[in-house]
């Protein structure tokens, strides 16, 4: 469905139509789970910061403005909710040192991610996302499991679509650090 | 970077993508209560600012009969302008009953009115 017959939707909805709503929930459910639940690491919370999302969005529809698609503006929502959940949890987050990701070679990460599609790497790869801090996740799980172009990725993260490729580009360079620290750790 | 396919590999093996069966339904039951609940208070909202206006109005008209300040003004403005106004206090009270009994029907009668047109709509 395009942006404009999901305006007609939204517009609908607002006028008392509420059944309508069942569409953005068939439609985008599954994505706002994927992001929260990658973001929080708990089946359960994620169910129901995704039904919060849900509700969010649905008592706040009127000030939905059109200037982007639906989507971004309920992942931005969902991404907002799950943020705010890790948050209160207070969980930390290995950190590290900014000049190790600085000194790694953008070749030496083209080769590792590109070429290599062994066992032993996914596994690592895994465990290397899982010690990500939450934004980084959301960043990847939107940009390489829900195929979000950067341009929307700057709407939904409040940053502009350079900074969007700053952070993603780093984040390559963390999982390297860390991956590579995880296979010298197996050796 | 789209070209990583080894962390889109592990995304999606890290953690199940299935929302649990009848959740989108059992959201949408959630969103239908959380409309009615909504308009229910805008209605019981809604009398209560009936309600208490009315009362106000009750209130500062036996104020102002009391005081026989209401007498005196509309004496005056019945000299002033020569119009034809009752003097009378049951008259007055009576005239304010309804008044807000009249703003009560057509307040009810929109409310059906606009209901009817939203059910219709939706069919």
């Amino acid at each position: 469905m395009d942006h404009q017959t999901e305006i007609n939707y939204i517009k609908k909805i607002l006028d008392g139509d509420t059944n309508l709503f069942s569409y953005f929930l068939n439609s985008y459910s599954h994505s706002v789970f994927t992001l929260i639940v990658r973001v929080v690491q708990s089946k359960e919370d994620a169910e129901e910061l995704t039904q919060d999302t849900f509700l969010k969005a649905f008592r706040k529809l009127d000030t939905y403005r059109g200037d982007c698609s639906f989507s971004t503006w309920l992942f931005r929502i969902g991404y907002n909710t799950a943020i705010s959940a890790v948050r209160k949890k207070k969980i930390v987050f290995p950190a590290i040192d900014e000049y190790v990701i600085d000194t790694v070679a953008d070749e030496d990460v083209d080769r590792l991610l590109a070429g290599n599609d062994s066992e032993e790497l996914l596994i690592h790869m895994e465990k290397a996302i899982e010690k990500l801090n939450p934004d980084e996740k959301a960043l990847i799980t939107l940009y390489y499991l829900e195929n979000n172009p950067v341009q929307e990725l700057a709407q939904v993260f409040g940053i502009t679509p350079d900074n969007v490729k700053v952070k993603l580009h780093r984040t390559r360079k963390k999982l390297y650090v860390m991956i590579r620290e995880l296979t010298k750790a197996d050796a | 970077m789209s070209s990583d396919k080894i962390i889109g590999d592990a995304l999606k093996q890290q953690w199940p993508d299935e929302l649990p069966a009848g959740f989108n339904s059992r959201l949408m039951e959630q969103i239908n209560k959380d409309v009615a609940v909504r308009k229910r208070r805008q209605t019981v909202l809604s009398y209560l600012l009936v309600g208490g206006v009315s009362l106000l109005l009750v209130g500062l008209a036996g104020f102002l009969l009391k005081d026989g300040i209401l007498l005196t003004f509309l004496k005056s403005v019945k000299s002033m302008f020569a119009v034809q106004v009752s003097s009378s206090a049951l008259g007055f009270s009576i005239y304010i009953a309804v008044i807000v009994l009249f703003l009560l029907f057509m307040d009810g009668y929109f409310r059906s009115l606009r209901e009817k047109r939203l059910k219709q709509d939706a069919e």
